[in-house]
């Protein structure tokens, strides 16, 4: 399928506030798609709308569609949804267990108790996470004791652990040095064979460099949606030109 | 949104400036070239010579100094768009100061130019050599103004070099096949490559145009 998401006349509310207006988007499949825009414009909260993670927040208020793969996603089970679109946030948050632990605990939990099938998800997912040569000798030791890009990575393989089909990244390398994060770029054009990626990011050059398309949100709504090489070279809008070349004052 | 400045705001400024000098450096290389054409003035040939040096060395720090650009501040949109034609035109402009001493060069060894004391010649020569000043200029007005029109403007006037270049090389060619003497035949052939030089200046001003049209509407211009 071309699209992985399709989005319609997408409106949220927070309360009487309205963060999101009149959405249409398409997400395409194995592609890295760029949420960019300044701050506060709305581009977490669209995010959270793909895995129904809004549904959490009593204040928000949802309307319009959105389709994954065919399927409306409010008529999915929302434990299903979240694992077919993982997540994966700004700061590594790994839990305070052993690094197999941390990977193992969603398929655990998800029923597969089998050691020999866990085991070899831990590793298939720490290898499609570029972490498992660094860990592969102390799986036992504590997640905590990795530095952020390692904790961040490890996150990643958890949420690919889940076997998901879009992996949504609200700013992951925001908290990490230009090394580790240059790992998770070179990661994420790996990982875009295998799934569709969403990330948010703050760094204009991060997008232009790892995503295939683009999406400027500005105060709620999508301003431009193009093909990155389009967005950084020949934007359509004043919008966005004057973003992305830091004239937005 | 208010335009708010930026830190390539400045680099931009400096480099539309080398462009502006480089282009009034071409200018006077072009006045000099025809002056010694018509006067067969070996000094003035041999100084458009020694100019085009400092005509590359500004073009190579023009080009240096996108490079650096491009590094420091990774434009994007206009910005890398005006950075890269920068580039560009550097690139080009030195193609055309190039031609102006190759021709200044043809002038200094073939001093005794016969071919060119026919006036009509001499005359096309400079209407040749007047578009080509009027190509740069309004180039250079549409690069600082950024104006499509007048971009528009200098692409099309390529098209009167073209015409002048074929009649040129028409009356060039009959007037090689009607001469037995070995020197005018000589000299008429150094005429036909004088006239191929011009031309040549004329298909880079018009990749400068190309460029600029590029520049303020994003997208690749074709002459036709
Ligand atoms: N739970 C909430 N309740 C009420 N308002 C919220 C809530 N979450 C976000 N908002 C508001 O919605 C708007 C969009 O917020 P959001 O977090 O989606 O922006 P963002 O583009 O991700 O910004 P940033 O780049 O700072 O992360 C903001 O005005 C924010 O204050
Ligand atoms: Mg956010």
């Amino acid at each position: 399928m071309e699209n992985k998401f399709i989005v319609n006349d997408l409106d949220l509310y927070y309360k009487d506030f309205q963060a999101l207006k009149n959405i249409n988007i398409n997400i395409e499949t194995n592609k890295v798609t760029a949420f960019i825009g300044p701050s506060g414009c709305g581009k977490s909260t669209f995010l959270r709308c793909l895995n129904r993670m809004n549904d959490l927040i009593d204040s928000a208020r949802i309307e319009g569609s959105i389709i994954f793969d065919d399927v409306s996603i409010n008529s999915m089970n929302p434990v299903d949804l979240r694992t077919k679109v993982g997540m994966v946030f700004q700061k590594p948050n790994p839990f305070p267990m052993s690094i197999f632990e941390n990977v193992a605990y969603g398929p655990k939990c998800q029923g597969i108790k089998d050691k020999k099938v866990l085991s070899n998800l831990v590793e298939d997912s720490l290898r499609a996470a570029a972490l498992w040569e660094e860990v592969k000798d102390r799986l036992n030791k504590s997640a905590l004791g990795l530095s952020g890009g390692q904790q961040q990575r490890l996150c990643i393989a958890r949420a690919i652990a889940m076997q998901p089909e879009v992996i949504l990244m609200d700013e992951p390398t925001s908290a990490l040095d230009p090394i580790a994060t240059a790992k998770i770029e070179e990661l994420m054009s790996e990982l875009k064979k295998n799934y569709t990626i969403v990330i948010v990011t703050h760094s204009m050059q991060q997008a232009a460099r790892i995503s295939d398309n683009t999406a400027f949100f500005l105060l709620g709504e999508l301003i431009e949606y193009d093909k990155t090489e389009k967005i950084f070279s020949i934007p359509s809008d004043k919008r966005t030109e004057d973003y992305i070349t830091g004239r937005f004052g | 949104m208010t335009n708010q400045k930026n830190l390539i705001d400045d680099s931009i400024i400096v480099l539309r400036l080398d462009i502006k000098n480089l282009t009034g450096m071409i200018v006077e290389q072009y006045k000099k070239v025809i002056s010694s054409i018509k006067t067969r003035d070996i000094d003035t040939a041999l100084e458009v010579i020694k100019n085009d040096g400092e005509i590359n060395q500004l073009c190579e720090d023009i080009d240096l100094e996108t490079i650096i650009v491009i590094a420091r501040y990774q434009p994007v949109a206009s910005d890398l768009r005006r950075v890269m034609t920068i580039n560009k035109l550097a690139y080009e402009f030195e193609r055309v100061a190039d031609y102006a001493k190759n021709i200044a060069e043809y002038v200094i060894t073939g001093k005794k130019l016969n071919v060119l004391k026919t006036a009509e010649i001499i005359a096309s020569f400079e209407k040749m050599f007047e578009i080509i000043f009027r190509m740069l200029k309004t180039n250079l007005q549409a690069f600082l103004d950024e104006d499509k029109l007048m971009a528009r403007e200098a692409l099309l006037m390529d098209n009167e070099i073209d015409e002048l270049y074929k009649s040129n090389f028409d009356e060039l060619l009959q007037k090689f096949k009607q001469t037995n003497d070995e020197s005018e035949q000589h000299m008429i052939s150094r005429a036909l490559v004088l006239n191929k030089q011009i031309e040549r200046a004329g298909d880079h001003l018009t990749n400068v145009s190309e460029q600029i049209l590029y520049l303020i509407k994003g997208k690749r211009f074709n002459a036709e």
